[in-house]
């Protein structure tokens, strides 16, 4: 039986969310038509006051009762949960003295004007009220953070920071509070924290995880998959059990791994990465914190100063010709150019580029009609590290002009009829690294003497050929 | 004179009534209701490319080249799928102990809650039907099936420990090419040249050629465009024929009659997207330009014959025939000239053991030896024409084979085959900025299961769209009310690779 009436009460108390909104809506209305009703224009709908008023506070009255019920099962931050209980028991008691004198003195003067400013005060205290049950809900700062960007820069609230920073040197850092910690305030802290301990489980702090929550600890040193930290975190999707709850940002499959490592590690409170063993699987998850989103910043061209904008009329007049212009990235300036569909290009076309010099970093100029003496061109790009002249007429001539290029790395000389002499002007170019002249006259020699200078540089001059092996045609 | 007055009345009622419903329609969308609906319009097709350039609708083309979230190292995707899916344990996952562990009973504790589509009872363990050796300064092991290959394994970084959850040849290849096993996803190719357009102006941007005889089982979904506008969707070309169906002119229809046609249906074309902004409509005048584009430059780089005599022997190509081996050169000439995307099926790797053709010591390895060659050279002639750094080269499976020999309904089988596996398959990556001479990932002594280095299919997209200069988590197009990705809510780069 005493079970039963704690189920109940239980389920009684859970109600108390859907009974919570009545009280405030009829207490508004009650109050819009007591500020309405003193205008002459309303005055007929002042007899109706009494009526509305009464069954808000019997609503807030239920609403305070089931409020005190889903209190006692617990999980709640004591000091907000406070200040909501009195203030709803107040709204409660406030609203039945104003049914009393809208009921009573419903002529005198002075207690109209008193009376309403009762009401108003009312108003007041049914709006902290549901501030401050919003806060044991959702947790604070609900509303806050969904403000939009613009709004938060205008009034100078700063947005708390849920993305992880990626950490300097994961060996050397503190594995709890380094890794473990951070993502516990990411994805579990909203719901089992300072404020709001779901199931009696906070996880803000050592003690508190040490401590676990109604249903006993949830975690065992070195035993994974017998923690609850854990093992709520690999339940089947749908699962009832399964955390974080279904709607809410679910954790990623890398942070449940660091997790379960940590706690099959020992789950210790003060070591570094760097004294636990480290599967090849979990090296590699580490290292992902380590560069993690940053990886992009170690991307090509990355270390180039930022790029000038781009001129937009002569961008739009190559493009108009034919000629692509392609960003290297939604967010630079760089570019490549690729003159895949204009076969016909020219002296003209090369002046026009000089005028995005700075932006070049890749020319694709394979099978167009480009000539030797436009090469020199291009040693005024700072940038430029991938020339493709593949099926061009471009001969050791132009290779000469292009003895000065500050920053070039790759060359595609593919079907073109240079030899090794335009290899010895390549090597006075100090930045390149690849050579490609598949189908030229260079020979052994002149690669090797591009290797005298340039030790590392690649030359590929293709030619690869397949033996005929017997097994080629065996038929099984 | 009455009677043609009456026609006109009813004619100008008629005007006015669609002319009363069109500016009803407009006044919803103009009035208060273009708040909430302009939103809902936009979520159902509407497009977020994450940090970058929002896919401008009005810029008429939607396969204009467009730059990726950060520099990618790859521009063009060759994706070999071996549809049926290969043995793993004879070609590159080597297991000595398996082979020590031949015909022996199946222990019952692998088979323990596990599905496999053929296997009943308790099977035999199967040797590796091949001999392995290590290759190259990274010592990658390749077996006796591959021998060209073998010469280029410092090109090739491999993937050991790839999983997949879905053991059915359809299923499991849309899950490889789409990101989900069931319908209605855009495929890999799709999300790719969606994202990056394509950078020659004459040819699509997504290619698909088949060989092997066959189709994939899951259909032409597996190079479908799902809820991406159908501009996105793979080109199947055939190597044999017109390379794309009715591409000649019909005669009597001279090429410039045909452009003032084609101008004239996208003029219209052009005022019905004024007026609905429909994105299929920007499809329709994409497709109807690239079609007559397409009909010189497709027969062009489509023909192989013109290839010199060296090349036909380095791939060991016949014109005219419908092979791996000529469509892997048509994969080498179409990213040569721009091509984004080419998805390359070969069908025929299904060996469960039920005749000689499926055969893991017979028809298997007429397989390998077609595929072989072709594959090898085609990362040669990428890399000596200078095109291997910029080209992803992906070869995989929708699956792995079983270390068991098949047992088809619990009886002996006439040949050796192995059954559809989930748990553990190879795949290699070269090229594109895929770091060279790698093996990641490794698999338990017999080859049942990943030990390190597991990743998924979701993880492979990841990568993949990762070198291409996507971050595969804000990547995404709003369909439904909802933005998706190709890796759903899952994928983790292979950072180990890249």
């Amino acid at each position: 039986m005493e079970l039963f009436l704690e189920e109940l009460r239980e389920f009684i108390g859970r109600s108390h969310p859907i009974f919570v909104h009545l009280p405030i809506g009829m207490l508004v209305v009650a109050f819009c038509m007591a500020l309405f009703g003193r205008q002459e224009k309303y005055q007929s709908i002042q007899p109706a006051i009494p009526f509305v008023l009464l069954l808000g506070s019997i609503a807030a009255f239920v609403a305070a009762i089931t409020g005190y019920l889903l209190s006692l099962r617990g999980g709640y931050d004591v000091k907000i949960l406070g200040f909501h209980q009195w203030l709803g028991i107040a709204v409660a008691v406030i609203s039945i003295f104003l049914y009393r004198l809208y009921r009573v003195a419903a002529t005198e003067g002075r207690v109209k004007r008193y009376r309403f400013a009762v009401f108003s005060v009312l108003m007041l205290l049914v709006g902290v009220t549901g501030h401050f049950g919003g806060t044991l809900t959702h947790g604070a700062g609900y509303f806050t953070d969904a403000l939009p960007t613009a709004v938060k820069d205008f009034l100078g609230y700063k947005v708390a920071d849920v993305e992880l920073a990626p950490i300097e040197n994961v060996q050397e850092a503190l594995v709890y509070e380094a890794i473990v910690a951070p993502i516990l305030k990411q994805r579990c802290q909203s719901c089992h924290g300072e404020r709001k301990k779901e199931g009696g489980l906070a996880l803000h702090s050592k003690e508190a995880i040490l401590t676990g929550g109604d249903g006993g600890k949830v975690l065992l040193a070195g035993k994974m998959t017998e923690s609850e930290l854990y093992a709520r975190l690999v339940l089947p999707e749908g699962h009832e059990g399964r955390m974080p709850p279904k709607g809410r940002t679910p954790i990623s499959g890398d942070q449940i791994k660091l997790i379960g490592w940590w706690i099959a590690q020992g789950a210790s409170f003060s070591g570094k990465v760097s004294t636990m063993q480290q599967p090849a699987e979990m090296k590699q998850v580490l290292a992902n914190l380590e560069k993690g989103k940053a990886a992009e910043l170690t991307m090509e061209y990355a270390e180039l100063p930022e790029a000038p904008t781009l001129p937009e009329d002569l961008v739009k007049s190559l493009q108009a010709r034919g000629i692509k212009v392609l960003p290297v990235a939604a967010n630079s300036n760089y570019v490549v150019i690729n003159a895949i569909n204009y076969p016909e290009f020219s002296a003209k076309d090369m002046t026009d580029l000089l005028h995005i010099k700075e932006h070049i970093v890749q020319l694709k100029l394979g099978k167009t009609a480009i000539k030797d003496q436009d090469l020199a061109s291009m040693t005024k790009m700072p940038y430029l590290r991938k020339l493709h002249l593949e099926h061009t007429k471009i001969s050791d001539e132009g290779l000469k002009q292009l003895k000065s290029s500050p920053s070039l790395a790759y060359i595609n000389l593919f079907a073109t009829n240079i030899s090794d002499a335009g290899l010895d002007y390549l090597a006075e170019i100090k930045s390149l690294k690849k050579v490609y002249a598949y189908q030229t006259k260079i020979t052994p020699v002149g690669i090797e003497g591009l290797r005298k200078s340039h030790v590392e540089a690649y030359v590929d001059s293709g030619k690869y050929q397949l033996p005929f092996l017997v097994s080629d045609t065996i038929q099984y | 004179m009455k009677n043609m007055d009456k026609l006109f009345k009813e004619l100008e009622r008629q005007q006015l009534q669609a002319v009363t419903r069109r500016h009803f329609l407009k006044d919803c969308v103009a009035g208060i209701g273009s708040i909430a609906l302009g939103s809902f319009l936009a979520s159902c097709g509407g497009n977020t490319m994450g940090g970058g350039d929002a896919f401008d609708l009005n810029a008429l083309n939607p396969l204009i080249p467009r730059a990726p979230h950060f520099p990618g190292k790859a521009k063009s995707v060759i994706y070999l799928h071996m549809a049926g899916a290969p043995s793993q344990l004879e070609l590159f996952d080597y297991k000595p102990t398996l082979h020590k562990l031949h015909n022996q009973p199946c222990p019952e504790s692998l088979l323990a809650g596990k599905t496999f589509a053929f296997i009943r009872g308790v099977p035999k363990m199967l040797g590796p039907q091949a001999t392995f050796k290590q290759y190259g300064q990274s010592g990658a092991w390749i077996s006796d099936h591959l021998p060209h290959f073998s010469q280029v394994a410092d090109d090739v970084s491999f993937l050991k420990a790839i999983h997949t959850d879905q053991f059915n040849h359809g299923p499991a290849q849309l899950f490889m090419h789409t990101g989900s096993a069931r319908l209605g996803r855009p495929s890999i190719g799709s999300w790719v040249t969606y994202g990056l357009g394509s950078e020659n102006s004459n040819l699509p941007g997504f290619v698909v050629l088949t060989s092997g005889g066959k189709t994939p089982d899951a259909g032409k979904s597996v190079w479908g465009s799902g809820f991406l506008p159908s501009v996105y969707q793979g080109v199947q070309c055939r190597s044999k024929g017109d390379p794309v169906l009715y591409i000649a002119d019909p005669e009597g229809m001279g090429r410039d009659l045909k452009k003032q046609a084609i101008d004239a249906i996208n003029e219209v074309n052009k005022e019905e997207y004024n007026t609905y902004k429909d994105p299929e409509t920007l499809s329709r005048i994409a497709q109807y330009e690239m079609a007559y584009k397409m009909q010189v430059a497709v027969p062009e780089v489509m023909d192989i014959s013109s290839e010199p005599e060296y090349i036909h022997e380095l791939y060991g190509t016949q014109p005219g025939q419908e092979s791996f081996a000529n469509n892997c050169l048509l994969a080498r000439k179409l990213v040569e000239q721009g091509v984004r995307f080419v998805q390359l099926f070969d069908w025929g790797w299904d060996s469960h053991g039920t005749d000689s053709s499926t055969s893991i010591d017979l028809g298997f390895r007429n397989k390998c030896r077609e595929i072989d060659r072709p594959m090898t050279a085609l990362l040669m002639d990428l890399k000596q024409r200078g095109l291997l750094e910029e080209t992803l080269v992906v070869w995989g499976g929708e699956f792995g084979r079983t270390p068991m020999q098949e047992n088809r309904d619990n009886s002996d089988m006439p040949f050796l085959g192995r059954d559809h596996h989930t748990d553990a398959y190879t795949i290699w990556m070269a090229g594109g900025g895929v770091k060279p001479g790698i093996t990641y990932g490794e698999t338990d002594e017999i080859g049942f299961t990943g030990v390190s280095g597991r990743a998924s299919v979701h993880d492979v997209h990841a990568t993949m769209l990762h070198l291409l200069g996507f971050d595969h988590e804000k990547f995404t197009y709003d369909f439904q009310g909802r933005p998706f990705r190709l890796t759903d809510v899952e994928g983790n780069l292979i950072s180990a690779v890249v």
